[in-house]
């Protein structure tokens, strides 16, 4: 449904690349794109959504070029930017039919209007001005408005920022039923949403795709390098030196510590069960690098991005 | 319907639903209608014109305000941050401009409206007939103000580098425009047509091309559009989508719209040709001397028409022989039948002016009689807007083809129109024969002329002094034109006037409160009673007859017209003039409403005789016909709205006993309060140069109203 080619993305004025010769083919259901800031990851979605026109290569959206189908393009795309906002003085309601209209919508946007905010739980304040509502509202009112269209290709951008823990698993949720029908791009900083979600996923990093598989891939790229600590404020700087602590909690015992890497000799650690962000924290903090797998486990990385794999492959 | 339509109505919808709900554009109806507010609520500030042409002055600013809505709507939606939203949906670049554009036009249109029920509201408090031309009217005329303060606001604001800058720059503009441009039609690049008003009172029709001629008024709506298009495309540049390629479609867009704005303009120059042939050059005037000068002429009021026929002697004064004798004529009239000394002449036909062969020709010193039929429609277009002082258009403003717009149309003038008509002094209705060069110039001895005009029975009429009698089915009124104060005056009285009957005359104005039109008029019958009664010229009943008459801004204009014993004021009398109903001074304690009418009478009266301005000293220029008196006016500021509140003396009368040196400066430094222990000036009182007076004051003048 998604494909690019050796896509790159130079902004004017800019030093290096935001998106560095990307290729990348999603077939269908729900796909997590993950990556520290400033890797890319939202120009790589506003080239999808065919709001920025990529420097060089080539994407195709269900069949469209981004930089000439944009309009067939637009017409089955949902997308959730993740800087967004509405007209505060228009409620809801009128928001969305706005947009909705805007979609090419005709009559039967009432109904899809009505799917919409049912489906964000949001039908109780559709009379209300998008200005009283709280910032959780206008989030899951941002959802709606790209479920509208019934899109083909559905690209969100942080769409949980801001939820509280109940939506969030709403919204995962949802997003799980639309990706049996729906190409799904979610791009976020919270690996738990791509883990809830996403079969497969790709990570980014300065511009260039670092991982390409399944989650469960990822998170093997961990494997064997997650540990356990517990040790003193004192020793902190010299192992954050040798490894990533992916987390940290005081205890009367000490600091205890989740290490992804390679501890500093000596340190008394225990090994542990790795975690799609473990595995996230390995590609992208430690560079694992390890080739590019297609969905299913086959190992194509290679000749997909050989250039990508050979700088990360310290 | 079609995605792209339902696109443009959408946007449309929504801008419109978020200016509505936004404070912008209610304080901006609010700020609109507070200008009229004193009108609607107080009767006794009920302007002339209903509120035109506050509706013209305060349309440009409407505009601006407008555009501030207007950019406010553009910017609306970066600031809302929905423009990702927007834009990843497949709406094309033209149904966003359209659909915005056709919002902002809703929001015009809603502005123009109220401006339209304001006006007319305000019509129908003067009295007037709500009628399509005035509506439309209106409406052109506010419109093309809107769109250019708008598009230069728009305009500025983007090509500035801060838009509050351009903004300022804009206002300016405006302003300057509203202010120094806000009187002539015929400056094509005016779209502040005051003009047209003043030809919907008094007769509509050939003002029509001119607003459609007017180039501002396309250029400005170019420049709108243009420019608004221009900053929609540059804020999707700026905002959201592909930057390649924007930039050129704007420039693209704004050079259509210009190209378009200056193809059309040949076009509709060519329409402005057909009543505005422009510059007229004046033909050299011929050598001769003019006698017995006879004119017969009869209206028709309800069609606006008029048939004349002129008779004459000349005399070839010269040494050379003259063939040819150019004649002077209002451009809606043609000249037909011409005899020379009972021969058929052939004639020419140009421009206000006309030509009449003489064959044989005339020898020095030979006599020959010509007689001239003449008919048509009289025309405004030129005589509207020529100089305010000469009691009729000077050649040389349109010979010049220099058009003064920052004066307002001449009152001065003989005007036809629907259920109106004044005819008086030297209109160019009046077929005039070119021997002097300039027309109003009396080359022979007063009384040398006689007119009469006959109008139906149907109609009310009223004439200054002269003689009315039934010839027929048609009232005659004959003039022998002589005497210091114009006299040939008649005024037709639309069938919605009242009359009014007071002490020394009478009063014709839009029926309504009569103690009101007392108030307003009564002191121009009295004023103008003492007025004859200081010249020692007999009077008869004073007739005052409103009419829509121009009045100006900074002290240029005349406030009103005068004939012998007729006066035409403006509607709202006293009030209106010569402080625009700012003051009520109708309302004032005596004897403010007496002294603001003869002041006005004075005014008027110098204005008919010499090419001066209205206050401080008065040049002497020696004119023929200058007849044996003159007025100063030395109490009045330069400005008649900040004059008032030190109305110490209206007038300042006296007559000469001989013609000064040429070129002397004749000042009057006494004044006139008023007719009851009045101080007039004999002319021996006035002393050249310095002005001191010296001798006493005459007794009151005999004839005094109430």
């Amino acid at each position: 449904m998604i494909e690019m080619e050796q896509v790159s993305k130079t902004y004017r004025g800019a030093r290096a690349p935001a998106l560095a010769q990307v290729s990348l083919a999603i077939p269908g259901g729900a796909f997590g794109l993950l990556g520290p800031n400033g890797a890319g990851k939202t120009t790589l979605m506003r080239i999808l959504a065919t709001l920025v026109a990529p420097s060089a290569g080539r994407a195709l959206v269900a069949g469209h070029d981004v930089r000439t189908g944009r309009a067939a393009i637009r017409g089955l795309l949902g997308f959730l930017p993740q800087d967004f906002g509405f007209y505060p003085r228009l409620t809801a309601y009128e928001n969305l039919d706005y947009l909705a209209l805007l979609s090419g919508l005709g009559r039967e946007r009432r109904a899809r209007i009505e799917e919409a905010l049912q489906a964000v739980n949001l039908q109780d304040v559709a009379r209300a001005r998008v200005g009283t509502l709280s910032g959780g509202m206008r989030q899951r009112l941002g959802i709606a408005q790209a479920l509208l269209n019934h899109p083909a290709v559905l690209i969100v951008d942080e769409p949980t920022v801001g939820l509280d823990p109940s939506e969030r698993m709403h919204f995962r949720t949802l997003l799980a039923g639309l990706a049996a029908c729906t190409t799904v791009l979610l791009s976020t900083h919270i690996v738990a949403d791509v883990a809830s979600t996403c079969t497969d996923v790709a990570v980014l990093r300065q511009g260039r795709i670092v991982y390409r598989g399944a989650t469960v891939g990822l998170t093997a790229r961990a494997g064997g390098l997650v540990w356990g600590a517990t040790v003193t404020p004192a020793q902190l700087p010299a192992i954050e030196q040798a490894c990533t602590v992916a987390a940290a909690a005081a205890t009367p015992a000490g600091l205890e510590l989740w290490l992804v890497g390679t501890p500093p000799p000596g340190l008394a650690v225990v090994s542990l069960e790795p975690t799609l962000e473990d595995g996230y924290l390995a590609v992208v903090e430690r560079g694992a690098g390890v080739p590019h797998t297609q969905p299913g486990g086959g190992n194509a990385a290679a000749e997909l991005e050989p250039r990508t794999f050979a700088a990360v492959g310290r | 319907m079609s995605l792209a339509l339902r696109q443009i109505l959408a946007l449309a919808r929504t801008e419109w639903r978020l200016a509505w709900r936004g404070l912008g554009l209610r304080l901006v109806l609010v700020i609109l209608a507070l200008p009229f507010i004193p009108y609607l609520l107080l009767a006794h500030t009920t302007p002339d014109d209903g509120g035109l042409a506050l509706l013209t002055f305060v349309a440009p600013l409407v505009g601006l305000l407008a555009a501030f809505l207007i950019v406010l709507s553009v910017g609306r939606e970066g600031g809302a941050r929905i423009a990702y939203l927007t834009w990843v949906r497949p709406l094309g670049p033209g149904a966003y401009v359209a659909g915005t554009l056709l919002a902002t036009a809703l929001v015009l249109a809603v502005l123009l409206a109220e401006l339209t029920a304001l006006v007319a509201a305000g019509q129908l408090m003067a009295g007037y007939a709500l009628g399509y031309p005035l509506l439309v009217g209106a409406v052109l005329v506010a419109a093309p103000s809107m769109a250019l303060a708008a598009g230069l606001c728009l305009v500025c604001g983007i090509l500035l580098p801060r838009p509050f800058l351009g903004y300022a720059v804009a206002l300016v503009l405006a302003v300057l425009f509203d202010i120094y441009l806000n009187g002539s039609m015929l400056m094509l690049g005016n779209p502040w047509a005051h003009g047209l008003f003043y030809s919907a009172a008094l007769g509509f029709g050939s003002d029509w091309p001119l607003l459609l001629a007017n180039r501002l008024f396309y250029t400005g709506l170019a420049v709108g559009v243009a420019g608004l298009a221009l900053l929609l495309f540059a804020r999707r540049k700026g905002r959201a989508l592909a930057a390649r390629g924007q930039g050129w479609r704007a420039a693209v867009v704004l050079a259509c719209g210009l190209a378009l704005a200056g193809a059309a303009l040949p076009r509709f120059q060519a329409a402005a040709a057909v009543t505005l042939p422009g510059p007229v050059a004046a033909p050299r005037p011929a050598a001769l001397s003019l006698r017995d000068y006879r004119l017969d002429l009869r209206l028709d009021p309800a069609e606006g028409t008029a048939r004349g026929e002129a008779r004459f002697t000349i005399s070839n004064t010269g040494t050379t022989t003259v063939s040819a004798l150019p004649v002077y004529l209002n451009d809606g009239l043609r000249i037909g039948a011409v005899t020379v000394d009972g021969r058929p002449a052939a004639t020419t036909g140009g421009v206000l002016f006309g030509g009449v062969a003489l064959v044989p020709a005339l020898a020095p010193g030979a006599t020959t009689a010509l007689r001239l039929s003449y008919a048509g429609r009289y025309t405004l277009l030129h005589a509207e807007y020529a100089s305010m002082y000469r009691g009729l258009q000077a050649p040389s403003h349109e010979s010049s083809g220099s058009y003064a717009s920052m004066f307002q149309p001449a009152i001065h003038q003989s005007l036809i129109g629907d259920d109106l008509a004044q005819l008086f002094r030297d209109g160019d209705w009046y077929l005039w024969p070119w021997t002097q060069g300039v027309v109003g110039r009396s080359p022979a001895p007063l009384g040398w002329r006689s007119l009469r005009v006959r109008v139906p029975a149907g109609v009310t009429a009223v004439a200054s002094t002269g003689d009315r009698r039934m010839i027929g089915s048609e009232q005659a009124f004959s003039w022998s034109l002589r005497g210091r104060l114009p006299v040939a005056v008649l005024a037709v009285i639309p069938a919605r006037y009242a009359r009014v009957a007071m002490p020394g005359g009478a009063v014709y104005a839009p029926a309504g409160d009569e103690t009101a039109v007392r108030a307003r008029y009564g002191p121009y019958v009295a004023a103008l009673c003492d007025l004859h009664a200081y010249f020692g010229q007999p009077r008869g009943q004073i007739t005052v007859v409103a009419m829509p008459l121009p009045t100006g801004w900074i002290g240029a204009a005349v406030p009103l017209a005068l004939g012998g014993n007729m006066v035409l004021a403006p509607v709202g009398g006293v009030d209106r003039s010569p402080n625009y109903g700012i003051a009520e001074t109708a309302e004032r304690p005596s004897p403010a409403p007496y002294r603001a009418a003869l002041d006005d009478l004075a005014a008027a009266w110098w204005a008919e005789r010499l090419l001066v301005y209205p206050g401080g000293l008065m040049t002497y220029s020696g004119r023929d016909d200058l007849p044996a008196g003159y007025i100063d006016l030395t109490e009045r500021g330069w400005f008649y709205g900040l004059s008032l509140t030190g109305y110490t003396g209206a007038a300042v009368a006296g007559e000469r006993d001989a013609p000064p040196p040429t070129g002397a400066r004749w000042r009057c430094a006494a004044r006139w309060t008023r007719c009851a222990g009045a101080t007039a000036w004999r002319p021996s009182g006035c002393s050249r140069a310095t002005g001191a007076p010296s001798r006493a004051p005459s007794a009151r003048p005999a004839c005094r109203g109430a």
